[in-house]
């Protein structure tokens, strides 16, 4: 099961003690605010968490894997995420808990 | 944008919660997201993109600096793939000449 927009809506109902319909709104809103931030700022930092970017590629040689024709690659804007330091440590801390088991 | 910004921005569309809400909301949505990797769950969010869990083997690596061999322990990463939605529209911002991010640290 993956986490969707709908499950992190039922949690934040229930935890939050909001109405349903208010709770699909906020969760909504959040996306979106998020989407907005990475277009139009370029960069969205969620501490905790971790960071979007965007950046520019420029064009670059390229193939068409199916025909092996040569073909250029164009110049384009990427998103890279990278997790924080709090979400990276706390990973590590899995694996730590699964060999030594806390 | 930081999450700050975030907090003020979505208390800004709905003022009716409250500023403290805002914040107790922001982080707990942010939480949970943590929350799922941690317990190797998938992300998938409409529109955003989908965080998956990548589990990378010990490897043998050296220390670029001094040169010295060393093992790379076994570890977790997190991986983003954005929706050809967002992926559309940065680069629809990039044609209008909205700068990029760029990476600064």
């Amino acid at each position: 099961m993956a986490l969707t927009k709908a499950s992190l809506m039922e949690q934040l109902c229930v935890e939050m003690d909001l109405d349903r319909k208010v709770g699909q709104k906020v969760v909504e809103s959040f996306f979106t605010l998020i989407n907005e931030g990475i277009i139009q700022e370029g960069n969205v930092l969620l501490s905790k968490f971790g960071k979007f970017i965007t950046r520019d590629k420029a064009a670059r040689p390229g193939r068409n894997p199916k025909t092996g024709e040569a073909a250029e690659i164009s110049a384009r804007r990427v998103i890279v995420f990278h997790a924080g330091q709090v979400l990276k440590q706390r990973l590590a801390g899995v694996l730590q808990g699964d060999a030594a088991e806390d | 944008m930081t999450k700050s910004e975030l907090i003020e921005k979505l208390y800004a569309l709905y003022p009716e919660l409250g500023q403290e809400r805002a914040y107790a909301i922001v982080n707990f949505m942010v939480d949970k997201m943590a929350e799922s990797l941690l317990n190797d769950e998938r992300i998938e969010i409409r529109r955003l993109g989908s965080f998956t869990l990548r589990h990378h083997k010990p490897r043998a690596a050296h220390n670029p600096k001094t040169g010295q061999k060393l093992v790379a322990k076994e570890k977790y990463s997190v991986h983003f793939k954005s929706s050809k939605e967002l992926k559309d529209a940065v680069n629809e911002a990039r044609l209008k000449g909205i700068p990029a991010g760029e990476e600064k640290e």
